[in-house]
């Protein structure tokens, strides 16, 4: 029976580190990928606002060209010619003005999203990287602790060593990840709270946050939550 | 990758992590809530936040798409 209870609990302490572990890795990949998406967006957004400047002079450049023929023109029927172009380049030179505005525009948009998304990833990439790796490290632990128990010993003693191996562990990380963790929750909190995370003029405020999880069905820990965590600790550091 | 495929890349990641907090045997107690609050917790929770950012990158792409547009 001892022996099925340390099976079983290193075995769940076996699956909780490997999903730890590859929420992690997964976490970088994506953050990682959002910054590239978000690079080559802002870089596609500049060389389009770069060739419609162009097209732009090009069209001003024709434009001033063409006036300037008319100026010289001493034929009137030339002249008549040279006006009916006039009004063409105008018009064109006009639709790539407002082609230029809007690549302009998709500039601004595309750098508010890098902008936005570099913010969050540095608030997130602590939290994340800190504390999966601290919950990594105590669950490893965990399992060693559990592959040194010598089966031998009765059921009960057993199982008191597993819950007190575990107990300490688990606290000890927790004190861990409160000495680490906590500035970094502060700043995810604050990143959250000040509204960092809008993009497009639509801001991602805490209570949109925490709107879209609880329609998610993902509980939240809200930032009063980690907010108060860090006075308390605060106020123990003191003490 | 494209922002909708880190998004639900993302999403899985949470969901994966979740799904083995939640099926882990033997952890009833308040250490076990110690460890889900101050350790998983602020993962789910970054997996959360990060979807919804990406989420508003990708209107935010699609816009700057219809404004590069010809």
């Amino acid at each position: 029976m001892a022996d099925d209870a340390i099976k079983a609990e290193t075995a769940a302490v076996r699956t909780l580190r490997d999903a730890v572990s590859g929420y992690a890795e997964r976490m970088r990949e994506a953050m990682a990928s959002a910054r590239r998406d978000a690079d080559t967006l802002v870089k596609r957004a500049e060389e389009a606002a770069a060739r419609r400047k162009a097209d732009l002079e090009r069209a001003l450049g024709t434009l001033k060209q063409t006036e300037s023929e008319l100026a010289r023109c001493p034929d009137e029927r030339q002249a008549i010619a040279l006006r009916e172009k006039i009004v063409g380049l105008r018009r064109l030179t006009a639709e790539r003005g407002q082609l230029h505005g809007y690549a302009v525009q998709a500039v601004k948009t595309a750098s508010g999203v890098r902008t936005d998304l570099l913010k969050t990833i540095q608030a997130l990439d602590p939290v994340v990287s800190q504390n999966s790796s601290v919950a990594a490290h105590a669950l490893a632990s965990l399992e060693d602790h559990l592959a040194a128990i010598d089966l031998r010993d009765s059921g009960s003693a057993s199982t008191r060593v597993v819950r007190g191996v575990r107990d300490a562990l688990v606290t000890g990380a927790f004190a861990a990840e409160s000495v680490i963790g906590l500035g970094h929750a502060g700043q995810f909190a604050q990143t959250i709270k000040h509204g960092y995370l809008s993009v497009d003029g639509h801001p991602a405020t805490s209570s949109e946050i925490q709107a879209e999880q609880h329609a998610a069905s993902v509980e939240y820990l809200a930032t009063s939550d980690l907010m108060d965590r860090e006075r308390h600790t605060g106020r123990e550091e003191l003490a | 990758m494209t922002f909708p495929d880190t998004q639900r890349q993302v999403e899985n990641a949470g969901a994966a992590l979740a799904r083995a907090a939640a099926h882990t045997p033997g952890w009833a107690d308040q250490q076990r809530r110690d460890f889900d609050t101050h350790l998983m917790k602020p993962l789910a929770d970054a997996a959360v936040v990060l979807s919804i950012v990406l989420r508003k990158a990708q209107e935010a792409q699609q816009k700057a798409e219809r404004l590069m547009s010809d």
